[in-house]
């Protein structure tokens, strides 16, 4: 019998991508595309997991480095490439997690202030609505590391 | 017009129309499978004359290509997520092309040309460690170029105030004469990319 807990719990935790449920929103392995001078906008990737009880929606995120965050998905339409605004926002289920990454969900940061060099952190606050926000510290990613980590 | 040939008219036509209609099953039924290759329907209509300008002013046309096998793509410098996705792709597959990585060129087409001036783009072109020929060029220049090679691109103003473009995003495999080879699959892993770039460098 306690044999049987042991492997329900750690058959839970396996489920959970080895971890336990937080019982908050976590943002895991945030990122952002290096830019240079005169580039002034960059985008970034990371999961967000919702490991409360309930359901949740990220309705907008902030970072000192962005004149302005926009939410946006891109769809391929045959070949055609669409990137489009979520200005309601994405819905993350409670207990699941929703990954931005290229070619999908990212966040759009627009109006950069200065260039993001890679290897330095930036930090990024989440908002949920009128729940509490999460901020993440995101990695800043060169063209080779974005291809390799973060691309296909 | 008299009973008689209004009749003959009509079933001459019904007998048309039957005629037709069967002739399309029979067209339909008999039709050969077709291989399923979405590049060979560019085969023809992709690739041919150009003229651009390079990230430093100059003018650049397609005879500057000729001699190398070259990978084309259009995009533009705002887009943050798919263009710079597959320009590192394109580098990435091009440093696995080891010795043979300098025989294949990588050429940006701008869909911007209103914000992609020559400097922005070279810029831009910097953050990918392999060289890349950007392009940009009049409004008129870029509809042309984008015609030739099956592109469709359309500005899309945004309710922020800002806009974005959609744009065709097939990365275009053209020959050492500028003839169209094959397209690189975006959502395709990378053996399959880099085959058909061996065989394009090689062939």
């Amino acid at each position: 019998m306690k044999h049987f807990s042991l492997l329900a719990a750690l058959a839970a935790l396996a489920a959970c991508g080895g971890r336990p449920p937080s019982g908050m929103v976590a943002v895991h392995d945030g990122w952002a595309r290096e830019t240079t001078a005169g580039v002034i906008v960059s985008a970034g990737y990371g999961r967000i997991e919702n490991g409360t009880g309930q359901d949740v929606r990220m309705t907008g995120a902030d970072t000192p480095v962005a004149g302005r965050v926009e939410i946006h998905n891109v769809t391929d339409d045959d070949g055609v490439m669409r990137m489009r605004p979520l200005p309601e926002g994405i819905d993350i289920p409670a207990g699941e997690t929703v990954e931005l990454r290229p070619g999908s969900y990212h966040l759009m940061l627009l109006d950069l202030n200065r260039p993001l060099r890679g290897g330095e952190r930036i930090p990024v606050t989440f908002r949920f609505g009128t729940g509490a926000p999460v901020t993440a510290s995101f990695e800043v990613r060169n063209a080779a590391q974005a291809a390799q980590g973060g691309g296909q | 017009m008299t009973g008689p040939v209004r009749r003959g008219l009509k079933r001459g036509l019904l007998v048309s129309a039957a005629l037709i209609a069967a002739g399309g099953i029979g067209w339909a039924v008999y039709r050969p499978e077709a291989p399923v290759d979405p590049a060979a329907s560019y085969a023809a209509a992709v690739g041919g004359p150009f003229t651009l300008t390079d990230v430093n002013g100059r003018p650049f046309g397609n005879d500057q290509l000729r001699g190398k096998p070259f990978a084309i793509f259009f995009g533009f410098t705002r887009c943050p997520d798919v263009c710079p996705t597959t320009l590192s792709r394109m580098a990435q597959l091009r440093a696995r092309l080891g010795s043979d990585a300098d025989t294949l060129n990588i050429v940006f087409v701008s869909v911007d040309p209103e914000s992609d001036t020559p400097a922005q783009i070279g810029r831009y072109l910097t953050l990918f460690d392999t060289p890349i020929i950007g392009l940009t060029g009049t409004p008129a220049q870029i509809a042309a170029t984008a015609r030739a090679y099956a592109v469709y691109y359309q500005r899309v103003p945004l309710e922020g105030g800002g806009y974005t473009m959609d744009h065709t995003a097939t990365v275009f495999l053209m020959g050492r004469a500028g003839e169209f080879v094959t397209t690189l699959d975006a959502h395709e892993s990378e053996g399959p990319s880099l085959d058909k770039l061996r065989r394009l460098v090689r062939g």
